[in-house]
């Protein structure tokens, strides 16, 4: 639905517009209880609270520390009820129903002991409420109105009112004096987030929230937002807000950032946006957020934005700003010259993750339908194509197995070469919830990430494997789980293909791949496989999620085939908390390859040269399509450094950057004659552009995303395009020139027209997602509103395939030369090549890309933290900062690839994943040393916090 | 495109299979599904003109590819 409503509505605000608040969690009892408020009999599950159960019947109840993102607390006692039969006034949030309970809400006594409670409240507070920056949006104004309080009989004595306001953070405020230590900030810091940022300091009158360190800033707080959300009052409030004021309309949309898809509340004056608050509606955050998609949403208003076409004839001369009409037009017509001169094969297309499903699905229609070739691809090349190969394989669809709520149900967690704290950071605060609640945890990482060892989390083993070795170290794990007996016999014999599971159990049982071996490849003791090992299969519920740190190396999609292997041998399939979960890193990298823009497959992974399929697109589009795959990215490149491929559609990659080995990628897109990128700023790939199309940003957009959980998200257009036109109708324009006839009156014809020819997305439009919020392809007649978890009685291919996984170990290894191995990552504040968050207030987290180096190999060296390093691989060379540490273990550095500046793709190299040619970003073998030419740096990573 | 950079892909490929006898065929199906025309064309010659620069496996999964173009 699209959320359009007044933020003075009859509930608090703070839990989002429009969105009521019950004040404590749902219960999920299905056994209901007869309890009678305020002479109404109400069926209620057991479990619920009084406060919830009223609240539901429309008995609000008022409450100032309670909110139902967030466990009882009991402190406020605004809420105090009666019960027939019982002494005293209990508090209704920490009072559970109970069968035939009678309760009374509204009585003179509790009317009596609210009034008093908020007269001390009131006592302790600026009576600013005209001026104040939450005025309309504060709970502690609306429960003195609902309390009837009129007047503070206490005199001036000792107060807070002085206490000062701590400005730190770059996006909101925290104004103690404003403060009334309800504690819902430290609370939803603890339970919703799981960062334990915050306490109470003192004691009695003297408690007052502490972020531990100087101020908000310095401290442990990851900006999240959940404490702002909780806040009742303007203690902690949007800097936004204060500056602007209070919103007064919203739209309800999707986060463009990681591969959560996170739903928000755009909330605005106007057209001015002025906050994102995240729903808890949203199937995929409920009501949770991270510094990115809370906050860092400025960039689409940043003065870089590029809102005019641009045109130049050579890549050396000035853009010339020209009308849509004159850039559609070269376009084309240069498109179709240069097809004319070297073939129809000479041209191709690029989408991107970061657009909606509709701009993707009519780029690679562009590209089949009006170039007349296969040669479209998309930067989930670079990410997740090995996910894709690897689940197709085994499971028969390239999907994650579960909906993210899955892991609720977990009973041991393996995470391997994934970093959600920092990458995935909703459904990191998700997974700890759960570890914290008793949940085992094995990462399998060559870094010591965060769910090692922070705030009450521990895990249980940590694998610290050599870069490049996954797939020994996966063998090992099933050779354990092979030759002790922990083999789920019975799900294998009933779900699986026994052909295949006898040839894939001959293998792993071999020597080669015990523990014992493969400790030597993998740095990895023997006896800590064989412990985690055991773990997982001797869990209940063990599901294992994995990131790019398996996609991206030479054996990314052997790697995702063994973890297949490992959760079909041990029946972890088919129910909640089992599974096997891709972690995409963009926003819609789902989207992308459910759309058909792999250069092999339509929309719904079905292959180019199934003819009964092609025979469908061709009808629907009235256009002959060709039955064989086109060029991959990489063979784009190759072939355009040896002349045959001439010229590409870009749209919203930037190539030139994110790519590896770049100093190739310059040279390919140097060698063509017409380079189109279409995006919101100019970018490293737009340096060898002839034709600039500006982007819309996703505050803009009109489509879906769709998540790593398959599920399917409105993105709604929540200001109008500064470019004027929406992506999908630039492409749409520019098939046309060429002579396709392709239009669409707005994006939910695309969408129609995708559910019409994708069997998955049976049913799915528009007007539908608008009725019930999401949903998790497959759609189909068995399923119409979804399928949040796949593979339940069968598996998508009919039987499981176990795939033999043999380790091959990758051609780039460290020597005597370059004695170290770089992988890359992600911080939390910045995201991909930086395009978006650099252009925002998180720079103040993050200036520059840092290289994390073992103490002992930095002592080595001579270097020292903070200084500039040159780092040089057989391919080029960089200049990063240092940052001694053990987060690496000896013989590993570590770099991120936010900042252009640092180049960390001029030293990647040209090695790929067997299968799919996803670039082998995880193992560069590299030396560093002091850089010759600069002084040590000021900025450590330190300082560069302290100052900020 | 370079032909050095088809047969170091191929031989990934090769490696990355476990053998059996039927090895090959799923050799071929990969690059029948993943690779271009031009590139299985290429590399077919590049096989054929050096057949002994190949090994077993790659020289009949060019064998069984010409055989089911001929077909």
């Amino acid at each position: 639905m699209t959320v359009v409503s007044d933020p003075r509505g009859t509930m608090p605000m703070r839990s989002g517009i429009g969105e009521a608040d019950y004040g404590t969690p749902k219960s999920d009892s299905d056994v209901l209880v007869n309890v009678t408020i305020d002479g109404q009999s109400h069926l209620v599950p057991l479990g619920t609270s009084i406060m919830r159960a009223a609240g539901e019947a429309g008995c609000d109840i008022p409450k100032l520390c309670a909110t139902d993102s967030l466990q009882p607390f009991g402190s406020c006692r605004m809420c105090l009820v009666e019960i027939d039969g019982r002494k005293g006034t209990p508090a209704s949030c920490t009072t559970p129903v109970e069968e035939g309970m009678v309760v009374r809400t509204q009585t003179a006594k509790v009317a009596k002991l609210r009034k008093g409670m908020m007269e001390l409240y009131i006592s302790d507070h600026p009576l600013d409420c005209l001026t104040c920056s939450a005025n309309g949006d504060c709970e502690l104004q609306d429960m003195a109105g609902v309390s009837g309080l009129r007047e503070v009989r206490y005199g001036i004595g000792k107060n807070h009112l002085d206490a000062p306001t701590d400005s730190s953070n770059p996006y909101f405020s925290f104004d103690e004096s404003k403060c009334i230590v309800c504690n819902r900030c430290v609370r939803a810091c603890d339970e919703v987030q799981g960062t334990l940022a915050l306490t109470i300091e003192g004691r009695g009158f003297n408690s007052k929230v502490s972020p531990g360190g100087l101020n908000f800033l310095s401290s442990e707080c990851v900006s999240c937002g959940a404490c702002v959300q909780a806040c009742p009052t303007a203690t902690l409030q949007e800097k936004s807000v204060i500056d602007l004021g209070m919103p007064t309309r919203t739209v309800e949309t999707t986060c463009a950032y990681c591969g959560v898809g996170c739903s928000f509340n755009a909330e605005l004056r106007g057209d001015e946006l002025i906050r994102m608050v995240p729903t808890k509606t949203g199937g995929a955050n409920e009501g949770h957020s991270c510094v990115k998609g809370r906050f860092a949403w400025g960039y689409a208003s940043h003065s870089d934005r590029v809102t005019t076409p641009m045109m130049r004839e050579k890549i050396t001369d000035e853009w010339r700003v020209v009308s849509w009409d004159e850039a559609i037009q070269f376009t084309a017509t240069k498109f179709k010259a240069i097809q004319e001169k070297y073939g129809d094969n000479s041209i191709g297309g690029i989408s991107s993750s970061r657009c909606t499903n509709e701009e993707i699905f009519v780029v690679q229609k562009m590209v089949r339908a009006a170039f007349g070739n296969n040669n479209i691809d998309t930067c989930a090349r670079v990410c997740h194509s090995p996910t894709g190969y690897g689940l197709s394989t085994t499971f028969g669809t390239s999907a994650g197995t579960q909906d993210f709520k899955s892991v609720a149900h977990s009973d041991v967690i393996v995470v391997i070469g994934a970093n959600p704290t920092d990458a995935h950071p909703v459904f990191a605060s998700r997974m700890k919830r759960r570890i914290r609640a008793g949940a085992k945890l094995i990462v399998i990482d060559p870094r010591k990430i965060d769910l090692v060892e922070s705030a009450h989390i521990k895990a249980d083993f940590h694998l610290p494997l050599q870069p490049g070795t996954n797939v020994a170290v996966i063998n090992a794990i099933a050779h354990v789980i092979a030759t002790e007996g922990l083999i789920d016999e019975e799900f294998v014999a009933q779900r699986c293909d026994p052909g295949q599971f006898k040839r894939w159990r001959a293998f792993i049982e071999l020597p080669e791949n015990s523990p014992e071996v493969v400790s030597a490849q993998s740095g990895v003791p023997a006896q800590l496989i064989r412990e985690a090992a055991r773990m997982y299969a001797a869990g209940n519920n063990a599901a294992i999620y994995y990131g790019l740190g398996v996609t991206e190396h030479s054996q990314g999609s052997t790697m995702v085939m063994g973890m297949a292997n490992l959760a079909m041998a041990t029946g972890n399939i088919g129910r909640e908390g089992v599974g096997i979960i891709p972690l995409r890193g963009q926003n819609n990298v789902q989207g992308a390859c459910d759309m058909g823009s792999f250069p092999h497959e339509l929309s719904g992974y079905r292959h180019v040269s199934d003819n009964a399929v092609r025979e469908q697109f061709e009808m629907l589009w009235d256009v002959k399509l060709l039955p064989d795959p086109g060029m991959r990215i990489p063979n784009m490149f190759d072939n355009a450094i040896s002349g045959e491929f001439r010229g590409v559609f870009v749209h919203g990659e930037d190539i030139a950057q994110s790519d590896p080995n770049v100093k190739h990628v310059h040279r390919a897109l140097e060698s063509m004659d017409l380079v189109v990128v279409q995006d919101l700023f100019l970018n490293e790939t737009s340096k060898f552009a002839h034709v600039f199309l500006p982007g819309t940003s996703f505050l803009e957009k009109d489509g879906t995303f769709t998540n790593a959980e398959r599920r399917i998200n409105r993105v709604r257009p929540v200001m109008a395009a500064r470019n004027g036109k929406q992506e999908w109708q630039i492409v749409c324009e520019i098939a046309q020139a060429m002579g396709y006839d392709m239009h669409y009156d707005n994006a939910a014809q695309i969408m129609d027209e995708i559910a019409q020819i994708t069997p998955t997305f049976k049913g799915v439009s528009f007007a539908m997602l608008d009725q019930v919020g999401s949903v998790q392809w497959p759609c189909n007649d068995a399923a119409p509103t979804g399928t949040p978890i796949m593979h339940i009685d069968n598996f998508v291919r009919g039987q499981g395939q176990f795939m033999e996984t043999p380790f091959v170990p990758t051609e780039e290894r460290s020597n005597r030369k370059f004695p170290l191995l770089l992988t890359t990552g992600r911080i939390l504040s910045q995201y991909n090549v930086g395009a978006q968050t650099r252009r925002t207030k998180n720079t103040t987290w993050h200036t520059q890309d840092l290289l994390e180096i073992h103490e002992a190999d930095a002592a080595m060296r001579g270097i020292v933290d903070g200084q500039k390093i040159a780092i040089t691989s057989r391919i080029g060379e960089t200049i990063l900062t240092a940052h001694v540490t053990q987060r690496v273990p000896a013989g590993v550095v570590h770099t991120t690839f936010h900042h252009p500046q640092s180049g960390a793709n001029v030293i990647t190299t040209e090695f790929s994943d067997w299968a799919t040619n996803c670039p082998e970003y995880k193992v560069t073998a590299v030396e560093i040393r002091p850089a010759e030419s600069s002084a040590p740096a000021t900025n450590t990573l330190d300082e560069v916090l302290t100052k900020v | 495109m370079d032909v050095t950079i088809l047969t170091r892909m191929a031989e990934q490929i090769e490696l990355n299979i476990p053998v059996h006898e039927d090895t090959y065929l799923r050799i071929s199906e990969h690059l029948v599904k993943f690779w271009t025309p031009q590139m299985r064309t290429d590399f077919y010659q590049q096989v054929t003109k050096n057949r002994k620069d190949f090994s077993a496996t790659l020289n009949k999964v060019v064998d069984e590819l010409r055989a089911k173009a001929n077909a």
